[in-house]
């Protein structure tokens, strides 16, 4: 609904927001909170929607009040009160449709690491849970041959930039070990943790030329950098 | 597999070898080479290069969740400050804290992610019995917010090297997801120096001009 020339609430559309895109507010969050506050009954809403709550703006989303307007200033209003209304209620973000779909697909997922171009992540269904490299360019993941095995448990994952590199901290035969796999080369290698500790979580830099690996020594956690040849 | 660790010849074999070539100078050789190598085997490994992010600060003794930034200039991690697990911001290599306008508060801090030059600093933070994910912009001090539906709970994220996309790990009904979040209309691009990045995006950080 908006206000007419002379007062008279016409019907109206609301702007459809995109996502994060639109003045950082979700569309779910805005609509609802319009709506549940527009099934109220005005009466009730004047008495306690009082100023400095109760804007001009305000009153105008909610139709409560009769504010002089003119042609020129009808429209803008009715499409700018949502958005200052939204203000008060935050960012809901919206996930990337077809990729969130495809990420669906894997089942269940967890340990992201985000490079521009590359999604690592562990994933699986049933138990199973082995290193996914998705390209976000081409929305669908990409082989990892030599990477995943059967008996083998990932833990944590990162990528570097170009999707070369991946580090992973994974459980085999008992034992937490961290491995650097090459995709070009389809090549794994393991990174022995000197002095001895038990990795956890890992980082490496964008050109995959660095490694921070969270490590547990003695009951400590210390974080090594490691320079990858 | 091929393991990286490379073991260095033990002294006796050093000598054995002495012994066939009969020289004295071959020998010296050898056993100077021995001894070198028996130096190096203390340092555990000659390809990677390995050294400790340092001291995390006054008391703390863990230190947890390390996030490099893409061009490895700056390092994030999780330590222990007055109990409370608190983002730690340093320089590398020198290990000089950086200062952080909004998130010394709302603690716990978890799984820390930085952009390319360290301009955005990507965190979970704690909010009354809430967690939430939330990027600093050191540039302009920013602090951009993603409050998440009241049945999700963000538990892991990872923010792109350029600051594009966001990856967060989503708690829903007890399933764990990953669900990626475009950025592009969110944050200025935080590219490497010389690439264009639509304004801003590789200058230095508010706190060191």
């Amino acid at each position: 609904m908006a206000l007419a020339p002379g007062g008279k609430l016409l019907p109206t559309t609301s702007p459809r927001p995109t996502g994060l895109a639109n003045a950082g507010i979700g569309l779910r969050t805005r609509n609802l909170a319009i709506n549940l506050t527009r099934s109220l009954p005005p009466s009730l809403l004047r008495r306690t929607l009082t100023p400095p709550l109760l804007t001009r703006s305000l009153q105008a989303a909610l139709h409560l009040t009769r504010i002089p307007t003119s042609p020129l200033l009808a429209r803008p209003l009715a499409l700018f009160a949502p958005l200052l209304l939204s203000g008060c209620l935050g960012t809901m973000p919206v996930p990337m449709g077809g990729l969130d779909r495809r990420l669906e697909a894997i089942g269940s997922s967890h340990s992201p690491a985000l490079s521009d171009r590359w999604l690592a992540l562990i994933g699986g269904r049933g138990g199973r849970e082995q290193v996914v490299l998705v390209d976000l360019e081409r929305q669908m993941p990409v082989p990892l041959p030599g990477l995943n095995r059967p008996d083998g448990q990932p833990l944590a994952v990162a990528v570097d930039a170009s999707g070369e590199r991946l580090a992973v901290v994974r459980q085999l035969e008992g034992r937490t070990e961290l491995v650097l796999y090459r995709r070009s080369l389809m090549a794994l290698e393991v990174v022995v943790m000197e002095p001895p500790g038990v990795p956890r979580r890992i980082s490496l830099r964008a050109d995959g030329r660095e490694l921070a690996v969270e490590v547990s020594r003695g009951g400590v956690w210390q974080v090594d950098l490691i320079q990858v040849p | 597999m091929r393991q990286y660790r490379r073991h260095p010849a033990s002294p006796k074999t050093a000598n054995a070898e002495g012994r066939c070539a009969g020289s004295a100078l071959v020998r010296s050789v050898l056993v100077t080479g021995a001894l070198t190598a028996l130096l190096c085997s203390g340092c555990g490994s000659w390809s990677w290069g390995r050294r400790s992010a340092g001291p995390a600060g006054l008391g703390a003794t863990n230190r947890q969740d390390p996030a490099l930034s893409g061009d490895g200039r700056v390092l994030a991690s999780v330590v222990e400050r007055g109990g409370r697990d608190t983002l730690l911001l340093q320089e590398q290599p020198s290990g000089r804290e950086l200062p952080l306008r909004h998130l010394r508060r709302f603690q716990p801090h978890r799984s820390p992610s930085l952009s390319w030059n360290g301009r955005y600093v990507a965190v979970l933070i704690q909010q009354g019995n809430r967690r939430l994910a939330v990027i600093e912009d050191r540039v302009n001090g920013n602090l951009l917010r993603f409050p998440l539906p009241g049945d999700q709970e963000v538990e892991r994220l990872s923010l792109a090297p350029s600051g594009r996309r966001l990856a967060l790990e989503v708690v829903h009904n007890g399933i764990n997801r990953v669900q990626v979040f475009d950025l592009a209309n969110q944050l200025e691009p935080d590219l490497p120096a010389g690439m264009p990045s639509g304004g801003g995006g590789a200058a230095p950080p508010a706190a060191e001009r």
